[in-house]
């Protein structure tokens, strides 16, 4: 205790415990107090008596309130909506907001970004789905056979026969040598859905969720056409060769005729195995008698050459792609080739033929002619 | 005769009517309700001089919260720091209405 001061602890605090009297604001004890410590102190009477007119004017009705509503701004809208944003109610309000934004950004955006991929099941395809996959399979169906047939090397060029007999099977992919191997893999893409159809399934799939191209309808008339090689004569006109001899100054040209719209392709292959296109894919109609090629001439290179006529039903990708010199697979030896015993002037036999596919279903049918050419 | 006696003794045998005496109105004369309007006014006018913590504290009393309860409302960890606190607000707008509570004649 201070004895300089004439308000001992204790009485500062009940001296200030004054201000709550007039308002009311005093609990019964702290009231008792601040009466008995006025008793003992005249000043603090003298300040309860002044309280006492303020303490009359805030006992009256209505008085607090209008203090109340004096003392308090007018709050802005500004003022209630931040003192919204503090209570529980704002913090409910926008979590609720997010969550629903974020709802409806999932469920609308979903559909179009994350739409699955469908892929289809590894099940036993139809037949135009062999059509559309990749598939490289070994040939051993009957849609050669009867190209088979033209396989044996033989002396003469048929007459005007079409070639239907059967011949041997062809040896499967991995039997075949590296040439014909790669020439096998060309010709396999191309095969009817039937000879290349897998066991199980198609390999790779079909991805995109496309549906599969229903199969087309089997033509009745198998595939087939008629080619005669032509030779320019001095006077500049091409006839159907009539002698075996070729020179490599010899302008020569086919003339081919279908029996079904489709596009032909004409391939020569030197000895060596080179193969160079002389044109792809151009477009015949049912039987129309087209040059080939349509404009100008190809000749034969001193030695052994073989021409590969190749006619699809319809043309497809690969005769736009640039085809590798081996993409052939020799399906059909040309009956034209000649015994090697005789001289190097070519033996070049039947000036026309006539090639078929073995069945209706098959889609494409070649014909390959072996020539020699002696030098000039 | 008893009955006579009884009245007699509670006061009771002289009534005086009761229009001839008429009860205290209890409202405010004009007189007293100008003086407290004024009073009023000029106290509304004092309010508006103090600072934020002393508007925020006599709102609190106006609205009859006990001082353990403004402390709390405060977050003040001592009472005699209130009791402080309304001792020099109280002063403040005591000095604002001249010195005297009551509106000067």
């Amino acid at each position: 205790m201070n004895p300089g001061n004439h308000h001992p602890r204790d009485a500062d605090n009940t001296r200030e415990m004054i201000g709550g009297y007039a308002s009311g604001n005093l609990s019964p004890q702290e009231q008792e107090k601040l009466f008995d410590a006025a008793l003992h102190d005249q000043h603090l009477f003298d300040a309860l008596m002044d309280e006492q007119a303020l303490k009359d004017l805030l006992d009256q009705p209505g008085v607090k309130a209008e203090l109340l509503e004096a003392l308090g701004p007018k709050p802005t809208r500004w003022s209630r909506l931040r003192h919204w944003l503090t209570s529980p109610a704002a913090y409910a309000a926008a979590g609720a907001l997010a969550t629903a934004v974020v709802l409806i950004v999932v469920t609308v955006r979903q559909p179009a970004s994350r739409r699955p991929q469908y892929q289809r099941p590894a099940s036993p395809p139809a037949a135009a789905d062999r059509e559309a996959a990749v598939v490289v399979k070994p040939n051993a169906a009957p849609p050669d056979a009867a190209l088979n047939a033209l396989s044996k090397p033989q002396a003469t060029i048929p007459q005007s026969k079409p070639m239907q007999s059967p011949r041997q099977a062809e040896p499967p992919l991995d039997q075949l040598s590296g040439k014909q191997e790669q020439a096998a893999r060309r010709d396999d893409t191309q095969q009817s859905p039937s000879a290349n159809a897998p066991a199980g399934g198609v390999v790779g799939g079909v991805i995109g969720g496309v549906a599969p191209a229903p199969a087309p309808p089997v033509p009745e008339q198998p595939l087939s056409f008629s080619y005669t090689l032509l030779r320019r004569d001095p006077e500049g006109r091409y006839s159907p060769v009539t002698t075996p001899t070729f020179t490599p100054a010899d302008s020569l040209r086919f003339e081919v005729t279908p029996n079904t719209d489709g596009a032909l392709s004409l391939y020569i292959r030197n000895e060596a195995g080179l193969e160079t296109p002389v044109l792809k894919g151009l477009p015949l109609s049912r039987g129309q008698t087209a040059a080939v090629p349509p404009s100008g001439s190809f000749s034969a290179a001193a030695g052994s050459t073989q021409l590969v006529l190749v006619f699809r039903r319809r043309q497809t990708a690969s005769d736009s792609r640039e085809l590798a010199p081996q993409a052939f697979r020799q399906r059909v030896r040309g009956a034209v080739e000649k015994d090697r015993a005789e001289p190097p002037a070519a033996a070049v036999g039947a000036p026309s033929s006539r090639v078929s596919a073995p069945s209706p279903a098959a889609r494409e049918v070649s014909v390959e002619i072996a020539i020699r050419a002696g030098a000039n | 005769m008893s009955a006579v006696r009884t009245e007699i003794r509670r006061g009771e045998h002289n009534p005086l009517p009761v229009d001839d005496l008429p009860l205290p109105d209890p409202r405010l004369n004009p007189a007293e309700l100008a003086e407290r309007n004024q009073r009023l006014s000029h106290l509304k006018a004092a309010l508006h001089t103090l600072g934020e913590r002393c508007r925020r504290l006599v709102r609190y009393k106006l609205e009859g919260k006990s001082f353990p309860e403004i402390q709390a409302l405060f977050e003040i960890s001592s009472i005699n720091t209130i009791y402080t606190w309304d001792f020099r607000c109280r002063k403040q707008l005591l000095e604002a209405l001249g010195g005297r509570w009551e509106a000067r004649p």
